[in-house]
């Protein structure tokens, strides 16, 4: 079963998100904030990481440069959440090395099919 | 009117009268000298005489008053438009002498006119907040308002006839005003100028029409978007964030909903808790538009508060009031501390009542479970002095400075379960603006906060204690 790890500061969300997943048969790991987020990705070592924008203690975009520039966690595709559309633009943009965005609010529905995309073409 | 008389004939009366006298003379003569045949030297002799007379009154009439006419026309030309000629004769020089004072006359209230006209136009190009010169078509300056001087550090005398690239040293603006003169059409442009700290102006370049100026000119405005510039950034922001706001809630109830629908429904349990989540989450949404709506009310003084004089007193037992139930449930000991007397403050009191409402409800959510909140008020001066004190967990030193930001808050997860909007001390703060007063707060982690509010006194009305 792939495990996905979803950082999220949201308390809602991130149950919506891990119900969704574990619905679908996915192992759910979270964290609330950038720092354990961070520290998970690097111990757990996940198949797919869920990663908001807006986070205490560090922000997903330092996060994503972070998990790209360790080569552990180098190859692990990210997916960014944000309420703030440009900002994910921008980071996409800036190649700090997500592979795809959703944008807030989104369809439980579309967030499994972006996931289920990038799982398998990491298989490939 | 012209003072001249009108002529008779097309000559004039007088120069006709003069004629019917002259051959009256000379008929005179003829008969005399048929008569008596006088000798010679006494023809000689009365025509001497009557010679001197008539020369004597030519230089009188005609020749004195000539001359005059002219050294104070010639001292009209100089331009002193002053004085006037005191000829008053009732001849032709008369006349003459009345027309040239009526020729002064109309031109001074013409020169007067032109002048007036001038400074009008000087005074409206030294009260425009815009920068503007006017330039030929090489760019040397004809004109420099008021605004250009300070920002430029120039002066209308300095830089009259100097070349504006001289004045102006940037590159942008050169490129600005060579498009104007390659293009002849008018050019618009944001650039960074320096005046010597670096301003943003929107330069516009527009054709100067009919200058007297060969080949006409062109005349550069200058606006200062410096402080637009940035309260357009701060706009931009507060709609990304009110953006981000609104969106965090209906991600819940969006995503919840489907998830809902998509067949979650079969289990009651979890059915009911996200129905919950839902309707929490919708609860938020409305909190916030009406706090967004509020705030936007009391900032674009859309809604004129109901001025009149408010008894704090009654206010704060009231607020205090509405919260008793829930610091119950939390073991909070809520005190109110008045003096005696306390004079009432100028306000409205349903904007005070928000102010009170928002800092208790704050003190209640950040303080632990049997902890106290004190609510006090004294008259200090010409001031009311009004203070919501708690001991609960209080603000970190480095968020201080913010809390009365829009949307900051000092521990997002937390607020979010107190159901905060991050909007409640912007509200404060607006509020109190609004009356004139200020507001302060004195945190400590671990040690509780304090947040003083002073509003003016309305008058000398005073409410006691019942």
């Amino acid at each position: 079963m792939p495990r996905i790890l979803v950082v999220e500061d949201e308390k809602n969300i991130l149950e919506l998100v891990r119900f969704n997943l574990e619905r679908e048969g996915y192992q759910v790991l979270t964290a609330l904030d950038g720092v354990r987020g961070l520290e998970l990705a690097r111990t757990e070592a996940p198949d797919l990481i869920l990663l908001d924008v807006m986070l205490p203690e560090m922000d997903g975009l330092e996060v994503c440069l972070e998990l790209r520039n360790d080569t552990m966690t180098k190859s692990i595709p990210i997916i960014m959440l944000s309420a703030r559309a440009e900002e994910l633009d921008r980071m996409l943009g800036l190649e700090m090395g997500a592979d795809d965005y959703v944008t807030k609010p989104f369809s439980p529905r579309e967030l499994s099919a972006k996931i289920k995309n990038r799982l398998n073409e990491n298989k490939h | 009117m012209s003072p001249v008389a009108k002529p008779f004939l097309g000559i004039g009366w007088r120069p006709l009268i003069s004629y019917f006298f002259l051959f009256l003379g000379f008929l005179a003569l003829a008969q005399l000298y048929a008569l008596h045949k006088p000798i010679l030297w006494e023809m000689g002799v009365v025509i001497f005489i009557s010679a001197a007379i008539l020369a004597w009154i030519t230089y009188r009439r005609l020749i004195n008053p000539i001359e005059e006419m002219s050294s104070i026309a010639q001292d009209m030309a100089r331009g002193n438009l002053e004085q006037e000629i005191r000829i008053f004769a009732q001849d032709e020089t008369g006349d003459l002498a009345r027309s040239i004072n009526y020729l002064s006359r109309e031109l001074k209230k013409n020169i007067d006119d032109v002048i007036s006209e001038k400074n009008k136009v000087q005074a409206i190009l030294a009260s425009m907040c815009d920068g503007v010169i006017a330039m030929d078509n090489w760019g040397r300056v004809i004109l420099v308002n008021p605004i250009v001087e300070k920002f430029f550090g120039t002066t209308q005398e300095a830089s009259k006839g100097k070349n504006i690239r001289r004045v102006i040293r940037n590159s942008d603006f050169e490129k600005v005003l060579n498009q104007f003169l390659e293009t002849g059409r008018p050019v618009q442009k944001q650039i960074q100028l320096m005046t010597p700290e670096p301003r943003l102006f929107r330069v516009q370049v527009t054709p100067l029409m009919d200058t007297g100026v060969d080949g006409g000119g062109m005349v550069a405005l200058l606006r200062d978007f410096t402080g637009r510039k940035k309260l357009e950034e701060m706009r931009s922001e507060f709609v990304a964030n009110v953006s981000h706001e609104l969106r965090t809630p209906l991600t819940s109830i969006k995503g919840f909903t489907e998830t809902l629908l998509d067949g979650a429904l079969e289990d009651a349990q979890t059915t009911k808790h996200f129905l919950e989540i839902i309707y929490v989450e919708s609860e938020r949404l409305t909190r916030l538009i009406d706090e967004l709506l509020n705030l936007s009310k009391i900032e674009d003084h859309k809604v004129a508060p109901d001025w009149q004089p408010v008894s704090m007193h009654e206010l704060m037992e009231r607020t205090v009031a509405i919260f008793k139930p829930r610091a119950a449930e939390k073991d909070l000991n809520i005190e109110v501390v008045l003096p005696e007397k306390l004079p009432m403050v100028h306000g409205d009191p349903d904007m005070l009542g928000q102010v009170l409402i928002n800092l208790i409800d704050n003190a209640v959510s950040y303080t632990q479970n049997g902890g106290m909140i004190r609510v006090s008020a004294q008259s200090s001066g010409d001031k009311v002095k009004v203070e919501v004190q708690d001991n609960g967990i209080g603000i970190p030193e480095d968020s201080i400075s913010r809390v009365f930001e829009r949307f900051y808050r000092v521990d997002k997860a937390r607020s979010r379960e107190q159901g905060g909007t991050g909007l409640g001390l912007s509200i404060v703060k607006h509020i109190i603006d609004v009356h004139h007063g200020s507001v302060q707060v004195k945190s400590k982690v671990g040690e509780g906060s304090t947040f003083t509010f002073e509003l003016p006194v309305n008058g000398h009305n005073t409410s006691t204690v019942v």
